[in-house]
């Protein structure tokens, strides 16, 4: 009988913990199949469901069903391609500069090894709001400001050194003797990485992509304060448009939803190709990947 | 340490990267604190400490610092209980284990943004879901502003350790399932009850991981501004608002750069030091 009942709370437990899972992101899958007045006349399921808010956010209806509402779905649009563009050169560049670095600190007998990996990650340290007043001046300064450009280059502040800690782990954990007897064959450093080495680490190597891919696409404030009001900005960025101050006063909830949904899915997609590596990789550092 | 010069051609270009890009901005706007310097006639007049003294006297930093302590401290507490009752949950021989798996890691896959914008469309009093649950269930006859003066920090950190402590379960799950199932047994077999079997047999097991999770809770927290931005926009008032929202309030919404960079700069040494006893602490206790 105690057992009965222990399991009967446990399944008790397992509802609750789904409730409180997913019960907000619930909220905006369903606002988003629904109109506005329907959302706001308090339905729990839509009534009518239709995908009309994605076929105005993608710019196949031109009217809201509110009004029109002026430039707004053009902004977002423009804001999904800029996303994808920088997201796509943000783990390009950090792959192509974190693998050798990742290597060597995982790997050689260097001197002076915690020095380098201290200047490297100092940085991750700071609070983003020290760095965004110097950030916007010296960005300004450099005409990048407002760039794809821009926005790329202060992403990568971040997932440089992020990839390269979590890349270094990865190394230093593989086995020795393979590059070693590698080396004894006569293979030349670069050959022994090459052959022995990149094949062995390819799945920490996939999933530190996907961590950099991610960063970047959840990114809001460095690109809100590098891309706001330009045409660089991002699609994080030209979702400020709907956030009125005061609550209740989104110009348009339901296109809102649809627009956060989009957001959303895509990184859960992404981030579920990463979930079975979180683990194996020792990622501390997880809050910079769900900033 | 034959290697030294092969590590070196490897690494410092990135080193030099993050000197460009991060240390010398924050040369700059140490550079800017001790300076007048402002959007209004953008004098740059050297004024010493003095944007630092101001700092001690201002009324609404005194406010945004106790917000901001309530925020990491209710955080921190939310995540301890949240994230180990996620991890002993996911520990038990559930059917359909690593189905409720993958639903428990869905707040994690939010952004700090996207986890803002679902609290607001939670919590909204026009046509938040909260409400709209009590409205159907006739609890109440008017949508509720939940984002008061009272509660606002309190939904913030609620909805903050939603989006923390799914990693933090994760990390506690992965040290619960190195304990060997003979401790618990004999525990149960000195008749030793479920809460003592919590202390003496599971807690010293997972002791580091949870430390680890509450000290980068911690850090995360303290820094966070976009939760605050977008969930409440620190109001009603300044009710919600965080140091950090503050600092950002006083660069580009009253152009005050030189107070700003001071007040950005207290905040960060205040973090520093917290951050580097908890790391001497983890080292210790290693």
């Amino acid at each position: 009988m105690v057992s009965t009942r222990r399991k009967c709370t446990l399944y008790f437990l397992a509802l609750v913990a789904v409730v409180w899972s997913i019960s907000p992101v619930y909220e905006m899958f369903s606002a988003s199949f629904m109109n506005p007045k329907e959302l706001i006349s308090h339905n729990l399921f839509p009534p009518t469901p239709n995908i009309n808010n994605y076929l105005r956010l993608f710019g196949f209806i031109t009217t809201t069903a509110g009004g029109q509402i002026f430039g707004l779905t053009a902004q977002v649009d423009e804001g999904l391609t800029n996303s994808a563009i920088v997201a796509i050169l943000v783990m390009t560049i950090t792959m192509a500069a974190t693998i050798p670095a990742g290597y060597a600190l995982g790997r050689l007998r260097l001197r002076g090894r915690t020095a380098m990996v201290g200047l490297l990650l100092g940085s991750r340290t700071l609070p983003p709001v020290s760095v965004a007043l110097p950030y916007y001046f010296y960005f300004t300064a450099l005409h990048i400001r407002g760039t794809i450009i821009g926005v790329t280059i202060i992403q990568m502040s971040i997932t440089i050194p992020l990839v390269a800690w979590v890349l270094m782990g990865f190394f230093s954990a593989l086995p020795r003797d393979i590059e070693m007897s590698a080396r004894m064959d006569g293979c030349t450093r670069f050959q022994a990485f090459r052959r022995a080495l990149l094949p062995l680490a390819a799945p920490g190597i996939a999933a530190s992509a996907v961590i950099a891919f991610l960063f970047s696409w959840n990114d809001f404030f460095y690109s809100w304060l590098i891309s706001s009001g330009s045409p660089a900005q991002t699609f994080n960025t030209s979702l400020t448009a709907f956030l009125g101050q005061a609550s209740g006063s989104a110009p348009d909830p339901t296109i809102f939803a649809a627009a956060v949904v989009v957001q959303v899915v895509v990184a859960i997609v992404v981030a579920g190709i990463l979930q079975k590596y979180i683990t194996s990789l020792k990622i501390i550092d997880p809050g910079t990947v769900a900033q | 340490m034959a290697d030294t010069p092969t590590g070196l051609a490897l690494v410092l270009p990135l080193i030099i990267l993050e000197f460009v890009v991060a240390l010398y901005p924050m040369g700059y706007s140490f550079w800017l604190s001790i300076h007048n310097a402002g959007l209004i006639g953008g004098i740059q007049q050297y004024v010493g400490l003095a944007n630092y003294a101001k700092v001690f006297t201002d009324p609404f930093v005194v406010d945004a610092t106790m917000v901001s302590l309530r925020f990491v401290a209710e955080v921190v507490a939310l995540v301890f209980f949240i994230g180990m009752g996620l991890a002993l949950l996911l520990n038990e021989p559930l059917p359909g284990r690593s189905f409720l798996k993958v639903i428990i890691i869905i707040p994690w896959a939010l952004s700090e943004f996207a986890m803002a914008i679902a609290g607001r469309f939670f919590l909204d009093s026009g046509y938040g879901f909260l409400n709209s649950i009590l409205l159907d269930l006739h609890l109440e006859k008017y949508g509720f502003l939940f984002l008061d003066q009272q509660n606002s920090v309190e939904w913030m950190s609620i909805f903050y350790a939603w989006n923390f402590a799914p990693i933090g379960a994760f990390f506690i799950l992965s040290s619960l399932q190195t304990i060997p199932e003979d401790l618990y047994k004999a525990a149960k077999m000195d008749g030793a009850s479920i809460f003592s079997r919590f202390r003496k047999v599971t807690f010293p097991y997972v002791r580091y991981s949870v430390l680890i999770t509450l000290v980068l809770a911690t850090i995360q927290a303290a820094g966070s501004v976009v939760t605050a931005f977008t969930l409440t926009g620190g109001g009603p008032g300044n009710a919600s608002e965080p140091i950090t929202l503050y600092a950002f309030t006083v660069f580009f919404d009253e152009g005050n750069y030189g107070y700003g960079s001071a007040i950005s700069w207290l905040t960060l040494a205040c973090i520093a030091v917290a951050t580097t006893s908890y790391f001497l602490l983890l080292a210790r206790r290693k």
